[in-house]
């Protein structure tokens, strides 16, 4: 049986201690791949959620927990309720201005953009597109392909 | 010597080994508190253990004092060893990494015991986190993923609560100290001390959909430099530099180390700073804190409350369909309220505060808000964000709290300063004449007056902020008041007065009867000069509460349909668009063309409506999605009680009843030719206004009177005299508003101020004062011809006989006044303008509201003159109404001619 050597053709000599290291780096590093994948399968499930609702969306706004709906009398707009300021939900309002309740900053509720500090970035517009087969608003949890990330 | 024995008890231990302690109790209360605690309804559960479970309380309010105890002794303890340079004993510079990330789970340990509390704070807490870990690069999905959960799921907060941070901080303790078992001694001491405060004082729980977030009191720091940056990664940055330079301390020299010693000393000091200013100063979303706001319980430190281990067993039902909340352990059987206010659903808390922790009842009633609908309460109760949040802010602005028209009118006719801003709001006037006037006599029509007791309000009531109008007490409510105002121990059968929307005319009398007094107008009722003694008929003639007697003069058309003021008037103009309207006409949006108009009316899908107030409202009252409703010409407000039918008829639904009836479009003879398209629909249909003149108002020194403000005596008082009263058809005066609009006016203030006897006054001055009249005295037949043509009271001369002389072939007016000449302006008491002369300013409340000129009086006096032969309807008059230039040049030989 071949000894196994290194390139100065020196026997490798793999101790008790360096055995462990190296159990210890690969039970690590499974450790950490599994949990990237199960957190990467995760994050899509959750961005791959779509939510229907039917043609009557009330104008104005409609909210819906993890996103609100913008009516105009000519579209509709899908906005992420989180503030992207600090990531707190903003609160529910009946005016055209929602308010994040951490940390005060207010947002155009048509436009997602922020009217007031310390949120300087507009909201996450979400692909809100009519099904005219089915007549129902289709909401994906995903930046609309049009749209900057 | 004493002091030194003292002294000895406290300090009993290090606050390393009190850390280590109460570490270990801390480990042990988690895992007897993990049996009740349930992560996937974590709210719930805690309520559940507060309310019906005095042991899962104890354990759990001894969990969260030794967690504070750890916490703060780790503070200590770190102190105490920076400030004596005792780190430098930690030689073995891994046991000085493994500290730094203990220190690191320290932090989470504690966050994530807030964040699983459940409640409104600890949600957002968490997304705060879980928002700051994902800004890190490249790895920061994985941190959220194993660190922060998914939203509203703490499975993996729990976990790693639990587990990993607990594990951790015991690798570290053990590894700094070889041994974790501290003396019996102290661990005997920490465990009373925590079991006696945890007997007495409440682990904090906030309540959910709140709209005061702080956080844990060791985030606060946290909190507020967030809100100062837009960038929260900075913070992140900081932390990490923090972090890295804390790890590389021991490798630094000594000059370095003590440098940075002292930074981190000041940074902490800095940071309690800004918790203690976070902790006192900032209210709802994060704004400073309002003066008059009531302390939350969910901000206090320490909330006494003992654990109860004798609650009776057969008070612990609680029905699963009800909200979970200590109120209604007692309070589940009420009834009386509307189907939006079911305590089922909303609970008590949502409106009256007090603590729903709390199954006692002295305990549960502590803070609580008698009155919610008070303006001064509105932001905790009926405005709270998940309420009725945006009418509670609009509603600040509206006329009917600021009184800002009143006061405006008031300050003009003294002669003050006006503004057009919020300073001419009823609640910041000040001492001025005016402003004492105000105080004196007005001032107590307006919202913001706060209900001081249970009860109804009757006509004598006035202000009461949302109960004003939407608390209702029905027979079964009185009743059950009269109980529990007699404590009554027998009292089983509770019943809570209505909170709704069917605000009863009623309800509106008690300000509108007054000034231009449209309450009464509306039911056919006049103001007189008589005392209660005097009267013999009581058909005609009726006592108010307040002991002013009403004459009855004729009611109007929609009052005698049926109809309320609720029908007409709906949120927007009653509680205000969040608008600062300057006036009344300011704020009424809806016209008589809007249910009257003369072809196809503006429509509006029910459905469609753009605001969620206005569709709970719609949804409330049962309306159809689908309907067609009017829409008003002016500011395009729809009118959720109306239906417009395929035809285009429209139909009105009675919000009280629910009667439903036509509303009929104008008659033709209103556009009719070119004579009249000037005239408001109320310059002919308005069929009497109630007019006041020879008012006289004078301060008398010696009177008492009442600031009607703070409801406090005042030595010296405002006393208004009144005139003669009289309900009779209304003046006609020019509306100029871009265009020039006949409208009907009335006496708004002929007066006499003797501002002499005032101390800050200067001297009497006598005004006189049309105001625009807003009769709701409608009638289905407008005004005859001759009663505006002819008639010296329609034309602003007064009452008089105004006579059309022919002496030859040209004709003359003249005009003898009933009522004596006013020595100030030598018109007739009456009079608004003098016969055939040019009015003198001012002459009316308001800008852009005139009498008519000589050269329109001669105008009216012309058609007059035809009318002393001409019926109303005859092909003449009918020919002047269409072309009058036509009608002069057909006149004939008989036909005389105006001078």
């Amino acid at each position: 049986m071949r000894r196994l050597t290194n390139f100065m053709d020196k026997p490798i000599v793999l101790s008790r201690k360096s055995f462990v290291k190296i159990i210890a780096g690969i039970c690590t590093g499974s450790f950490l791949w599994s949990w990237y994948n199960l957190s990467k399968d995760q994050v899509q499930k959750e961005n791959q959620s779509e939510f229907r609702h039917s043609e009557d969306i009330s104008l104005g706004i409609s909210y819906f927990g993890k996103y609100f709906l913008y009516r105009t009398k000519d579209s509709v707009v899908a906005f992420s309720t989180i503030c992207t300021h600090a990531g707190c939900r903003i609160g529910k309002s009946n005016s055209g201005i929602l308010q994040c309740e951490c940390h005060g900053s207010r947002f155009d509720a048509a436009t997602g953009r922020p009217l007031k500090g310390p949120a300087i970035h507009p909201l996450r517009q979400f692909d809100c597109r009519f099904d005219s087969r089915t007549g129902e608003w289709i909401v994906k949890l995903q930046t609309p392909k049009d749209q900057p990330a | 010597m004493e002091f030194r024995r003292i002294k000895k008890i406290i300090q009993f231990d290090t606050a390393g080994w009190i850390a280590i302690s109460s570490m270990l109790l801390c480990g042990l209360s988690g895992f007897l508190l993990a049996i009740p605690y349930d992560n996937s309804r974590a709210y719930e559960s805690i309520l559940e253990m507060l309310l019906f479970n005095p042991a899962g309380n104890l354990v759990r309010n001894f969990h969260y004092w030794s967690s504070q105890l750890f916490f703060i002794s780790i503070l200590i303890h770190l102190y105490d060893h920076f400030s004596k340079s005792t780190e430098s004993n930690i030689k073995n510079y891994r046991t000085w990494l493994i500290l730094c990330i203990s220190l690191v789970f320290l932090g989470y340990e504690m966050l994530s015991g807030f964040i699983l509390k459940g409640d409104g704070a600890g949600l957002q807490a968490e997304r705060i986190f879980a928002s700051l870990l994902e800004s890190i690069p490249v790895a920061g999905k994985i941190l959220v993923s194993a660190f922060a959960g998914r939203e509203d799921h703490w499975q993996m907060v729990y976990v790693q609560h639990l587990a990993t941070g607990t594990i951790i901080l015991f690798i570290g303790t053990y590894e700094h100290v070889k041994n974790i078992w501290p003396k019996l001694k102290s661990i005997v001491i920490v465990f009373a001390g925590l079991l006696l405060i945890s007997l007495f004082f409440r682990a904090p729980l906030g309540f959910t959909g709140s709209n005061q977030i702080t956080g844990p009191w060791f985030f606060l720091g946290i909190q507020e430099l967030l809100h100062w940056t837009s960038e929260p990664r900075y913070l992140l940055l900081l932390f990490f530099v923090s972090f890295f330079l804390l790890i590389f301390l021991p490798k630094l020299g000594i000059k370095g180390i003590k440098i940075l010693k002292r930074m981190f000393f000041a940074g902490g000091i800095l940071y309690l700073g800004l918790t203690l200013l976070v902790f006192f100063f900032r209210g709802n979303d994060w704004q400073w804190k309002n003066s008059s706001e009531v302390g939350s319980i969910s901000e206090a430190a320490f909330i006494y409350d003992p654990v109860d281990f004798s609650l009776p067993k057969s008070m612990l039902v609680l029905s699963d369909k009800v909200k979970t909340e200590g109120c209604l352990v007692c309070h589940s059987a009420m009834k009386g309220l509307s189907d939006s206010h079911q305590p089922a659903s909303t609970g008590c808390f949502a409106c009256h505060r007090g603590d729903p922790f709390s199954s006692d009842k002295l305990k549960a009633h502590k803070n609580m808000i008698l009155v919610p609908g008070n303006f001064s309460n509105v932001r905790q109760t009926c405005g709270t964000q998940n309420c009725h949040r945006e009418i509670s802010e609009r509603i600040l602005s509206s006329l009917m709290n600021t009184a800002g028209g009143i006061v405006r009118t008031d300050r003009k006719v003294f002669g003050e300063a006006i503004s057009q801003k919020d300073s001419d709001q009823v609640e910041n006037i000040g001492h001025s004449a005016a402003d004492n006037h105000l105080r004196n006599l007005c001032a107590g029509c307006h919202l913001g007056i706060e209900k001081r007791e249970t009860g109804n309000a009757t006509w004598l009531d006035r202000g009461g902020g949302c109960n004003a109008c939407h608390l209702q007490y029905n027979p079964g409510a009185i009743s059950s008041l009269k109980k529990m105002r007699s404590k009554d121990p027998l009292m089983t059968a509770e019943i809570h007065p209505a909170i709704d929307i069917q605000v009863s005319n009623d309800r509106c009398k008690s300000c509108h009867s007054r000034s231009g007094r449209i309450s009464l107008s509306y039911e056919g009722w006049n103001e007189i000069n008589l005392k209660p003694s005097d009267l013999s008929d009581s058909v005609h003639f009726k006592i108010l509460p307040d002991d002013r007697v009403v004459e009855f003069v004729q009611d109007d058309v929609h009052h005698q349909k049926g109809m309320n003021c609720i029908d007409c008037h709906g949120s927007y103009e009653t509680m205000g668009d969040g608008q600062h309207p300057l006036h009344e006409e300011d704020a009424v949006k809806v016209q008589c063309i809007d249910c009257h108009p003369g072809n196809i009316p503006e429509t509006f899908m029910l459905g469609n409506l753009p605001d969620r107030e206005s569709q709970m409202i719609a949804g409330l009252r049962k309306y159809r999605p689908d309907t067609r409703v009017v829409l008003t010409a002016d500011g395009n407000r729809p009118l959720v009680n109306t239906l417009v039918d395929s035809l285009n008829r429209i139909f009105l639904t009675n919000k009280l009843t629910g009667e439903i009836q036509e509303s009929k479009h104008i008659s033709p003879a209103c556009y009719k030719g070119k004579g009249h398209q000037r005239l408001a629909c109320e310059s002919c249909h308005t069929a009497w206004v109630p007019q006041c003149i020879g008012c006289h108002n004078s301060y008398e020194k010696s009177t008492i009177g009442i600031d009607m403000l703070t409801g406090k005596p005042t030595s010296g008082s405002w006393i208004e005299y009144a005139g003669k009263n009289f309900g009779e058809p209304p003046t006609l005066g020019v509306k100029v508003d871009g265009r020039k609009q006949i409208v009907p006016a009335m006496p708004g203030m002929i007066l006499t101020i003797d501002k002499e006897t005032f101390a800050k006054g200067k001297g009497s001055c006598f005004l006189r004062l049309f105001a625009p009249a807003s009769g709701h005295t409608t009638q289905r037949i407008g005004r005859s011809c001759k009663s505006c043509h002819n008639d010296p009271l329609a034309i602003g001369y007064g009452r008089g006989v105004l006579k059309f002389k022919a002496p030859g072939s040209i004709g003359k007016w003249t005009f003898e006044p009933r009522f004596a000449q006013n020595g100030n302006d030598q018109l007739p008491e009456d009079a608004w303008t003098g016969f055939l002369q040019e009015a003198k300013a001012p002459w009316s409340t308001r800008t852009g509201l005139r009498p008519f000129t000589v050269g329109e009086q001669r105008r009216i006096l012309e058609v007059g003159s035809c009318l002393t032969c001409h019926e109303d309807k005859s092909r003449v008059m009918e020919l002047a109404l269409e072309d009058f230039q036509q009608a002069l040049n057909k006149r004939c030989k008989f036909c005389l001619k105006q001078q």
